[in-house]
């Protein structure tokens, strides 16, 4: 798969996200705001596992851009 | 709480400033205009974690703190700092079954050559983060620079946020810049350690992610991000080696040369990632994640994770997650080498065999006043090659197994 196909997935899933969903009003979204709703509810925690998974796999990227250094012994 | 507070601030008004407010609050509730960013509160973070593989091979403690400071409604800056401590010994390579061998492992097929247990390296790593947000677009710069006894990396990252449709879609972008130069620690004729000349160099990378998160319903969103990495340069493991019958290496002899990879690399990720409430179940969150992964060294892989956030009573939350990882050999690894390639690349390093791994843990914490929260967790890791779907060369001798426990400490102003 190269990242043409890959490109193509995303804009077609960005396209059926956004066409499919419902109008939801601000005061609707209160269970959306809870900590444990969030994509990283614990940030530093998500970091160092990452970090770690990185280190002794050979897979990387995919949650955003950033990082550095290795630690990979 | 915010919500909550909110409601019973406006009780007493009329229907249409409480309408009014409960709508301004719940826009400035963090998770719903930003639903992948921290919340904008200003605080302090800390953490501890203990790494400890199988074997008696590596121990890493790693100390990691983190300053929020909220400067208005638009600005807000982030230190974080990372210290690891890192400790044991780790593959050096694998040769054909050596009779009697006792420096390490064995199996029927291989024997596996260890570094000395006297590995003692620190990484210290620092960056400094800018968050401004206008209205519906946030934008974050952040620059950093990692080192540790035999590796150095500066870096820096921009990404931006817009958010879209009444604010239940939310675009992402972003790009990131590193610039690494990594070399060899060894012991000298003196008897003193020092850089060993000729080995190491630069490297490069340049990562870009293009990213949606939409609001579902009132209950589940979704995001999908895409991310590209390209690196060149010194790419190889400077303290790896791989056995080759017919070469010759100055510091090992007849028969083994030193890791040699390519000198670029493309990554591709695709991360699927869900979330869903279930207001019968005391709010508990379900995560849900998915990532394919291919670069161009031959490898694909597939990750699988769910984590179950239960908020229990008084504060208290309890979180079981489970991970599957599964991926198959780069192009230029294989466990020994009897023939030479066309391309000159070779490694036996374990990170790039066929191999599957299932891990899983628990995080156990407790907010304090609403502003302080502790908690602690363990998570377990096994590597086998047998767990793996993807295919591709290795060997039962690179399994190996880690635990993770970790106390952390979050708060907020």
């Amino acid at each position: 798969m190269n990242i043409h196909a890959l490109l193509l997935i995303n804009i077609t899933l960005l396209m059926m996200l956004t066409g499919c969903a419902n109008k939801i009003e601000p005061w609707e979204r209160g269970n959306l705001a809870k900590p444990q709703m969030a994509l990283e509810p614990n940030a530093l925690d998500a970091a160092i596992m990452k970090h770690t998974f990185s280190s002794k796999e050979a897979s990387s990227g995919g949650y955003g851009v950033g990082g550095g250094g290795c630690g990979c012994n | 709480m915010a919500l909550v507070e909110a409601a019973v601030a406006v009780t007493d008004q009329p229907k249409s400033y409480r309408l009014a407010v409960l709508t301004a609050a719940a826009l400035a509730l963090p998770g719903i205009s930003s639903a992948d960013l921290l919340p904008q509160a200003g605080g302090v973070e800390s953490n501890f974690t203990r790494y400890s593989e199988s074997g008696n091979r590596m121990r890493v403690d790693a100390y990691q703190a983190t300053g929020n400071l909220v400067v208005n409604d638009s600005l807000s800056f982030k230190v974080n700092g990372v210290k690891d401590v890192v400790t044991g010994a780790s593959p050096v390579l694998l040769t054909p079954r050596i009779s009697g061998y006792t420096g390490g492992p064995s199996n029927k097929a291989y024997s596996m050559i260890m570094s000395s247990a006297s590995i003692h390296d620190v990484r210290d790593s620092v960056d400094l983060s800018a968050s401004y947000v206008m209205d519906k677009v946030t934008m974050n710069v952040d620059v950093g620079r990692s080192s540790e006894n035999d590796y150095v990396s500066n870096f820096f990252n921009v990404d931006g946020r817009w958010e879209l449709n009444g604010k239940r879609t939310t675009l992402a972008t972003g790009y990131g810049y590193a610039s690494d130069h990594v070399w060899e620690i060894v012991k000298l004729a003196d008897g003193s350690k020092g850089k060993a000349s000729g080995v190491g160099g630069d490297k490069e990378s340049h990562q870009t992610m293009l990213g949606v998160t939409q609001i579902l319903d009132k209950n589940s969103l979704l995001q999908a991000n895409l991310t590209y990495n390209y690196s060149a340069g010194y790419l190889s493991d400077p303290y790896k080696y791989v056995y080759a019958n017919w070469a010759y290496d100055p510091q090992y002899g007849y028969g083994y040369l030193r890791d040699s990879r390519p000198g670029s690399r493309n990554q591709m990720g695709l991360l699927l990632r869900y979330v869903r409430n279930f207001s019968g179940l005391n709010s508990a969150a379900l995560h849900m994640d998915y990532r394919f992964y291919a670069d161009t060294w031959g490898i694909d892989s597939h990750t699988f994770e769910a984590s179950w956030i239960q908020p229990v009573w008084y504060g208290w939350q309890i979180t079981p997650r489970i991970r599957y990882y599964t991926q198959n050999a780069a192009d230029f690894y294989q466990p020994v080498f009897v023939a030479q390639r066309i391309d000159n690349h070779y490694s036996s390093d374990y990170r790039l065999a066929g191999f599957g791994a299932i891990g899983g843990g628990v995080q156990v914490g407790k907010e304090f006043f609403g502003r302080l929260r502790v908690s602690g967790g363990v998570d377990f890791y096994k590597r086998q090659k047998g767990y793996g779907l993807s295919g591709g060369a290795g060997t039962s001798l690179d399994n190996f197994s880690f635990s993770l426990f970790s106390v952390s400490l979050n708060l907020k102003f």
